[in-house]
């Protein structure tokens, strides 16, 4: 009998996503949430020796895969930093989105550009924009990066 | 006598040659141009040593939104 969640119902996509982050990113663990959503933890430290680590958490929407929204339907939030006290302390942030808990979460790609055919965008894909956005925010706290960063899309 | 040493404009500056390679990489994404990302999540150029010997991801075509 299929199972409720996607992962039950695809076990052939679980299994080819559990392969690309053990492949790229092996210090990812992955957690289940109380709701049943399925995610991944870890670390990236986008500019080396010169930046910060952010402990990262990805989440599978329960319908995953699907581009109904941007960054479909993988969802990157900042455990630490905490994007909500970020955005305090800086003013604001560029490049984020809020769930329907009013937390932030990154805004790391536009529907068109995921994929949820025959091709699904990956948690690992995820984390690859997520590196981008990453290096993008922390130059532009830092003053490397003017305002451009709100428009511009990387 | 007194001794003097030449030292070329920031040689002596690790901190410039950071962040030249930050500059470089900056441009590199404003350009759309490839990057890739290590498995610690560092950013690099896709000709960077890192890259070139470890199993790095290239950083997916697509926009930040």
């Amino acid at each position: 009998m299929a199972g409720f969640y996607w992962y039950e119902r695809n076990p052939e996509l679980f299994n080819s996503e559990k392969l690309a982050m053990k492949t790229y990113f092996p210090n990812f663990v992955l957690d289940k949430l109380d709701d049943g959503r399925i995610c991944w933890v870890g670390t990236l430290n986008p500019r080396g020796k010169d930046g910060g680590t952010w402990t990262l958490m990805v989440v599978y929407d329960h319908n995953h895969p699907h581009n109904n929204t941007y960054g479909g339907s993988l969802r990157v939030y900042s455990v630490q930093p905490d994007l909500n006290e970020l955005y305090k302390a800086a003013g604001s942030l560029p490049h984020v989105l809020r769930d329907s808990n009013g937390d932030l979460y990154m805004c790391t790609a536009r529907k068109e550009d995921i994929d949820s055919g025959a091709r699904t965008t990956s948690a690992a894909k995820a984390l690859g924009w997520a590196a981008k956005w990453i290096f993008a925010v922390e130059g532009w706290l830092a003053g490397e990066i003017g305002d451009e960063v709100f428009e511009h899309t990387y | 006598m007194e001794k003097k040493i030449f030292v070329p404009f920031g040689r002596m500056r690790s901190d410039d040659a950071a962040a030249a390679k930050r500059r470089e990489l900056a441009e590199r994404l404003k350009r759309g141009e490839d990057v890739s990302v290590t498995s610690s999540g560092q950013v690099v150029a896709p000709d960077d040593p890192i890259a070139e010997n470890g199993k790095t991801l290239k950083a997916p075509e697509g926009k930040l939104a």
